[in-house]
């Protein structure tokens, strides 16, 4: 079997437990929705295939919980045979959970209702936007808050931009009035975000790892540069333009660690 | 998100270990923990109130830099520590990961057993330095009867038990509604705190000693000349500056800079390790010092040091010549001050300095409470976390309620253990020493951590910071062993102290529990030996 092929396999083995989770869960009352790379491929049929393409590699699934469902999720995963990593409920405070399946291993990251990483990104009135995943726009802007992207990262957003265009009205088109408004009040993650878009729009098709042929290659090229003149014509806010004078001098992100034993 | 897997595309590109851990504290908090455990306003009181009037002619500004100097050491090597191990627990995860799990249990639960009676003992000095002197100055200054035999009233058993354990169920209900809300209340806390210093400073900075000394006959009826006099004809010894007075004297803000290093307590929890423990802890050591240093310069310039060490030593010995609430530096600064306004700040900034040892205390126990759980030599329901407000709430109520117990001993029993310092000293002193051997009993993990590079003009820190602590942690061990004011020998065969019985009782009970823990693990298949064998992420 081909590393892609195997890939392939544990993805659909992942894609299948994502979609069990959230409707199991919601069947048991707690709201749960994908997002990450197993988002990203469940979002729709299209990105799965580029994702084979680039060889993306399967590993954990994550979710986001509204805090009110905390409980519920917690025992529901539990019943499920998961087994909560008490360290980090510790350390977390109930702001993220972590599980391990204590048969087949599958890792599983639950985030509540943020997604508070390099930047923050707020779900909690964007979490029925979709039945199963986050919508497009939050999958993406939580790939571009990271300030040092690994291939794995571009590759995820290169497939978002490769399979849905930029617009606004079609539940399907990735909102770029709503990335924009996002980042016009938040000069950092506005900063941390247009530099991966460049970065992106430039590695796509000009570096093997992120290859996916000519067509879907013009497309992110497309979708990059578009979402950049969106964003960039955003009114910006008072808060931003003062942030702006002081630029790079300050960090404009938060610190993220490893996931390490905290005791 | 997890992102650890590398992919066979592109070996080497997938160097983001992060998996989006957004620590909770950063360097401002890890030095606000430091600063607030070694408590600036615990310090001045224990320094202006038992160094002229116990130690003639020590100074406390040289007794305090002289400590801070042998604390930085302490801190080196403790900075070292925490960037080896990047954990929460304390002591127990250097030691049981260096020495022996049965030694780091039973020398973490001691360390615990004698900081739930710094938490208790910081309670009891909210109620008595600050809501007494409080209620003592204030009324002293407005004229207020009522508010001065409050001062008097609070100061009581029954004021100080009841108004200290809540002050401790306080601090413990605010770990307990999360890490993040006790950093911030930290932080403002902090910035009130610090103001009120600067406030203090500018009201000593420009005062003089015959403003004290018109307002102390104005407000109080006494004469700084006869307070001094009194205190002659009862003892009082007055001397010139005398180093070796101030060198028998360090052991007194000895106590409080020992605080300084306490965020080794919180390593998994603080943001950029090697940059906030180094800042912290040094930073901690350093600007404590200085401004203690200085507010013993300052009252010194204002209220003299002469007169100081009388009005002190004259409450001590039941002499009537003094203030009517005992005058702790609070007090004179308030007198200082001659309005209500200003004595109300003055009272306040300092009662806001002694709460920050309380949470602080409680929360490194809690984490070694913690760490024993996840390392299965204690319960695991030790470590619980609760569904409500997700904190671990049965470690926070055992600590809460063991400071809560020795609050109760503090105020009815009159128990007074500052030999535990000795105790804790031989405690962090076997941490020292484990600094020293560390990079040749775990040479690879030495040799894999930032400690390996810290190096000045070629020497190894760890082992050399380890070395000079734990010789100047020995001194102070004799210093105090030697010194009855300050605190006297652990071991007296006329009359153990009830520290002594403490300490062996948590030797022989902690063996005990941990070679119970052990079998009972291993009846049940689990080697908690396994436990110590882990080595933190690089």
């Amino acid at each position: 079997m081909t590393v892609a092929a195997q890939q392939a396999g544990n993805w659909a083995d992942l894609s299948a437990e994502a979609v069990r989770i959230v409707s199991e869960a919601g069947e048991a009352g707690v709201t749960l929705r994908v997002t990450g790379s197993a988002g990203i491929r469940l979002h729709c049929t299209a990105p799965g295939g580029v994702m084979d393409l680039l060889g993306r590699p399967a590993k954990d699934i994550d979710f986001v919980v509204p805090e009110k469902h905390r409980k519920g999720m917690r025992r529901y995963l539990e019943s499920r045979g998961y087994i909560t990593d008490r360290d980090l409920l510790i350390a977390m405070e109930g702001t993220r959970y972590s599980f391990e399946h204590a048969e087949h291993g599958t890792q599983v990251d639950v985030f509540v209702e943020r997604l508070n990483f390099c930047h923050t990104i707020e779900i909690r009135s964007r979490l029925h936007q979709h039945p199963i995943t986050l919508p497009v726009e939050e999958l993406m802007l939580a790939k571009l808050q990271i300030i040092e992207m690994t291939m794995t990262d571009i590759m995820d957003v290169a497939v978002i931009l490769a399979t849905h265009r930029v617009g606004d009205g079609d539940p399907e088109a990735i909102d770029g009035q709503h990335i924009a408004r996002l980042l016009a009040g938040d000069w950092g993650f506005h900063h941390t975000a247009t530099r991966n878009l460049a970065k992106i729009a430039a590695m796509v098709g000009t570096s093997a790892a992120v290859d996916i042929g000519q067509e879907y290659n013009a497309q992110v090229d497309d979708g990059v540069r578009q979402l950049l003149a969106v964003i960039n014509a955003a009114p910006k806010s008072l808060a931003w333009r003062m942030r702006d004078k002081i630029g790079e001098r300050k960090q404009w992100w938060q610190d993220v660690d490893e996931k390490e034993a905290t005791y | 998100m997890a992102e650890t897997v590398a992919s066979p595309v592109a070996p080497g590109v997938f160097s983001r270990k992060a998996s989006g851990l957004v620590r909770v504290g950063n360097t401002l908090d890890v030095f606000i923990f430091n600063v607030g455990l070694v408590s600036v306003g615990i310090a001045i009181a224990y320094n202006q109130y038992y160094g002229p009037s116990l130690y003639p002619g020590a100074q406390p500004w040289i007794a305090t830099l002289l400590a801070a100097l042998g604390m930085i050491f302490v801190a080196a090597a403790f900075y070292c520590w925490s960037v080896v191990f990047p954990r929460s627990g304390g002591v127990y995860v250097f030691l049981s990961r260096t020495i022996n799990p049965g030694v780091a249990f039973v020398m973490s639960l001691i360390e615990t057993i004698i900081l739930l009676y710094y938490a208790a003992l910081a309670a009891g000095l909210i109620v008595q330095v600050g809501l007494s002197s409080f209620f003592g100055a204030v009324g002293t200054v407005s004229g207020n009867a009522t508010m001065t035999s409050w001062g008097q009233s609070v100061a009581k058993p029954q004021g100080v038990f009841w108004i200290g354990a809540l002050i401790i169920v306080a601090a413990g209900a605010l770990l307990a509604s999360g890490t993040r809300r006790y950093f911030t209340f930290q932080r403002v806390l902090f910035v009130v705190a610090v103001v009120g210093l600067a406030v203090i400073a500018g009201v000593m900075l420009f005062g003089s000693r015959s403003g004290f000394n018109s307002s102390l006959t104005n407000l109080t009826g006494l004469h700084s000349q006869q307070v001094i006099a009194a205190a002659h004809k009862h003892g009082f010894v007055t001397a010139g500056t005398s180093l070796s007075e101030s060198w028998k004297f360090i052991v007194w803000p000895l106590l409080p800079l020992l605080g300084a290093v306490q965020s080794v307590g919180i390593g998994g929890e603080v943001k950029k390790v090697s940059r906030s423990q180094l800042l912290g802890m040094l930073g901690a050591v350093i600007a404590t010092a200085i401004v203690i240093a200085l507010f013993a310069v300052l009252a010194n310039k204002d209220f003299g040091y002469t007169f100081q060490g009388a009005v002190a030593f004259n409450a001590l010995s039941g002499v009537s010549a003094t203030t009517s609430t005992a005058p702790w530096f609070a007090v004179l600064a308030g007198i200082l001050g001659h309005n209500v306004f200003l004595s109300v700040i003055i009272l306040a900034t300092f009662a806001a300095w002694i709460w920050f040892w309380i949470p602080a205390e409680l929360a490194y126990t809690t984490r070694s409470m913690i760490a024993w759980s996840f390392d299965r030599v204690a319960p695991d329901k030790l470590g619980f976390v609760s569904e409500t407000v997700h904190t671990p709430v049965v470690a926070i109520g055992v600590s809460t309620a063991g400071a809560v117990v020795f609050m109760w001993l503090i105020a009815f029993k009159a128990v007074v253990f500052l030999t535990f310092i000795e105790v804790l000293l031989v405690v962090w002193g076997t941490v020292m020493i484990s600094a020293v051997i560390f990079p040749l009993r775990r040479r690879r993990l030495y040799e894999s951590s930032p400690a390996k590079n810290f190096r000045l003009l070629g020497i190894p820190i760890m082992p050399v910071a380890g070395a000079i602590s734990a010789a100047f942690f020995a001194v102070m061990f004799v210093l105090l062993w030697n010194d009855t004011v300050a605190a006297g020998p652990l071991f007296k065969p006329s009359k153990m102290p009830v520290e002594f019985w403490i300490t062996l009782a948590a030797v022989v009970l902690g063996t005990a529990w941990y070679l119970f823990i052990k079998a009972y693990r291993k009846r049940r298949g689990i080697n908690i030996r396994l436990a110590f064998q882990q080595i933190p992420i690089e």
